[in-house]
């Protein structure tokens, strides 16, 4: 189990009101700012976060479909940062990613045999491609006879599971699922996540999973990294971080999520944030979230607070991080 | 596996239950043949008259040498004779057959048309989807070019281009081609800057896929049929054009019988013989109904926002 992915420092801003004569951006979205995360063989790493925290962004980093403005990205070992042309090429083989709307994702002028097929035509590894093909539909629970149809004639699910063997074809060792089962029917997600971790314990597949959906992150995940406003504030292993969260913000995100217990739900005390989350164009100094914190003090909005380790591999960017007190939650 | 659709599900609504627009565009984007496009078409009337009309046309130009009555420039009757049974349109001053020429005229009015429409739709597909897949400096260059030309009312244009060249169907082809290409190409840079932000796109990307075959296989494929639609639609707009320049003689010379050429020839007689003027300009008329009514037909079927 070692390190597959090492993303360090990575930063992406996107120009915005691009003037009309002279092509100088006016200003910029800070989206991805100095994000550092590692994720090693064969777990599932989450990023979570709320809409615009930055999340598909970073995961548009680690795929290279942006370049970072700042910082590099490390896999198996081999810095892929400014890889081009035919290395990148070669890179994608061992990365894949899984799309959020599998409507979207799959060309709609093209049978499922030629999507499923896509990589390795794409990869010069044509031969053989059908009887890969078969295989592959059947691993996802597609009947293979059903290869020559069309994305539309099947169900959002199974278009899902076709997205799946797409991403499978070529072997990877990294898969990014970006949001693979929030556009998915309630009674779906379950099947799609249990196919996706059956997957992972008979290839060997590492994830990393993009979500806002806390409560998928629990049922997949090894380890979690929760983002704002392109930031990681909060990284620890599932059971700290659903046991203890050591961050305000984690701990606000982990108060919403609705408990099945009926007597716990009632006692449950949610933890309200006030306000909005601010532009990412003018993100506020210092600690990002000093805004909407009810732990604030004057440190906060003058000094960052590090991403710091606090017990084993938790790591929290707080200047007053500790755990939320059993009292407080079911009081 | 069973998709059972759950009732009250607002985090993951299913897409076909909430957005039908969308699915509508995705059904329709497939392939012409398996979508049954025909059947669908025949269904509109108006667009069954466009067809119809097409179709006779195209018939009347193949089969010109069977129809004939007469030879297109044989002089075999008296000068300006009214419509009657052995010239069931009259005949011009030199004697010769109008209906005759009429068919002929079918095959120059309708081929030129049909190529000058190909080679336009290649030059648009080509300089559209290029500079909308590449971006950048590029693409800037080239539609500022676009821009210019189209500045220029496009008549006008091809008058003035056709007017460099020596008189004839060929060049008037060139001159509208080199002249209509542009709007289309806008119009096909716009679609594939839209097709490519598809998320399909993207998937072809990470699959490994190079520009050149992203940009043949996934965009391409989407962007064809409004292409089609649009130059169905322009084909009656590209019959006129020809009919207009050969009508102010920059285009077929006599005695070939090119439509707006015929008009040309009738108009000093058009008192005493307006037989003369009135069967092209029923035969260009039919021509461009019958293209207009068929392309607004294949519009309908084929994009579903309109």
């Amino acid at each position: 189990m070692g390190e597959l992915l090492r993303v360090t420092d990575v930063v992406k801003r996107f120009p915005v009101g691009r003037g009309l004569l002279l092509r100088k951006p006016t200003a910029e979205v800070h989206a991805v700012d100095g994000v550092s995360f590692t994720i090693n063989s064969g777990e599932t790493f989450a990023l979570v976060g709320e809409s615009g925290c930055g999340k598909t962004t970073t995961a548009n980093l680690v795929l290279r479909l942006l370049d970072v403005d700042a910082g590099r990205i490390d896999f198996a070992g081999e810095e892929i940062t400014h890889r081009r042309g035919k290395r990148l090429r070669e890179l994608r083989r061992d990365i894949q990613m899984i799309f959020q709307d599998p409507v979207a994702s799959l060309n709609p002028r093209m049978t499922v045999r030629d999507i499923v097929a896509e990589p390795l035509v794409a990869q010069g590894r044509r031969r053989g491609a059908t009887g890969q093909v078969a295989e592959l539909l059947e691993r996802v629970g597609l009947d293979p006879d059903h290869a020559g149809r069309y994305p539309h004639e099947f169900s959002g699910g199974q278009r899902q599971r076709i997205g799946i063997a797409r991403a499978l074809a070529l072997s990877p060792k990294l898969i990014v699922c970006d949001e693979p089962v929030s556009a998915l029917d309630v009674s779906m997600r379950a099947q799609v996540l249990n196919l996706l971790l059956d997957l992972q314990t008979d290839l060997g597949l590492t994830y990393l999973f993009i979500s806002h959906d806390l409560s998928v992150v629990r049922h997949v995940c090894d380890r979690v990294g929760v983002m704002y406003l392109g930031k990681i504030v909060e990284v620890a292993k599932r059971e700290q971080l659903f046991g203890g969260a050591l961050h305000p913000y984690t701990q606000a995100l982990l108060s919403a999520v609705p408990v099945p217990d009926p007597d716990v739900e009632v006692k449950r005390r949610r933890i309200v944030l006030q306000g909005e989350v601010p532009s990412p164009l003018h993100p506020p100094p210092a600690c990002r979230f000093h805004t909407r914190c009810w732990k604030v003090e004057t440190i906060c909005r003058n000094e960052t607070p590090e991403l710091e380790v606090r017990c084993g591999q938790h790591k929290a960017s707080c200047h007053f991080a500790e755990p939320r007190a059993a009292v407080e939650i079911h009081a | 596996m069973t998709d059972i659709q759950l009732i009250g599900s607002p985090m993951a609504p299913e897409a076909e239950e909430v957005v039908p627009a969308l699915v509508g565009a995705e059904r329709v984007l497939q392939p012409l043949a398996r979508r049954g496009v025909f059947r669908r078409l025949m269904r509109d009337w108006t667009a069954r008259i466009g067809f119809v009309l097409v179709v006779l046309l195209v018939l009347a130009a193949v089969l010109a040498p069977l129809l004939a009555p007469h030879e297109p420039l044989a002089l075999d009757g008296g000068s300006f004779e009214s419509p009657s049974w052995s010239h069931p349109f009259g005949t011009d001053r030199l004697g010769r057959d109008l209906f005759s020429r009429i068919l002929f005229g079918a095959r120059l009015s309708l081929g030129t048309a049909f190529f000058a429409s190909l080679l336009i739709t290649f030059a648009a597909v080509f300089v559209g989807s290029v500079t909308g897949f590449l971006g950048g400096a590029v693409d800037s260059v080239v539609m500022r070019v676009v821009d210019t030309i189209l500045a220029f009312p496009s008549l006008l244009l091809a008058i003035v281009v056709a007017g460099l060249f020596k008189p004839s169907l060929w060049s008037l082809m060139l001159a509208l081609a080199s002249v209509w290409w542009v709007g289309y190409a806008r119009i096909v840079r716009g679609l594939v800057l839209a097709v490519r932000e598809r998320q399909f796109v993207t998937a072809a990307r990470v699959a490994g896929g190079r520009s050149s075959r992203i940009l043949i296989r996934h965009i391409l494929p989407n962007v064809l049929p409004p292409v089609i639609v649009l130059a169905t639609l322009e084909m009656g707009t590209l019959i006129l054009a020809i009919s207009a320049l050969s009508f102010l003689g920059l285009g077929a010379q006599p005695p070939t019988p090119e439509w707006g050429a015929m008009l040309n020839e009738g108009k000093n007689h058009f008192f005493s013989a307006p037989h003369l003027m009135l069967f092209p300009g029923l035969a260009i008329s039919a021509a461009v109904l019958g293209f207009n009514l068929l392309g607004d037909g294949l519009r309908d079927v084929l994009d579903p926002k309109s």
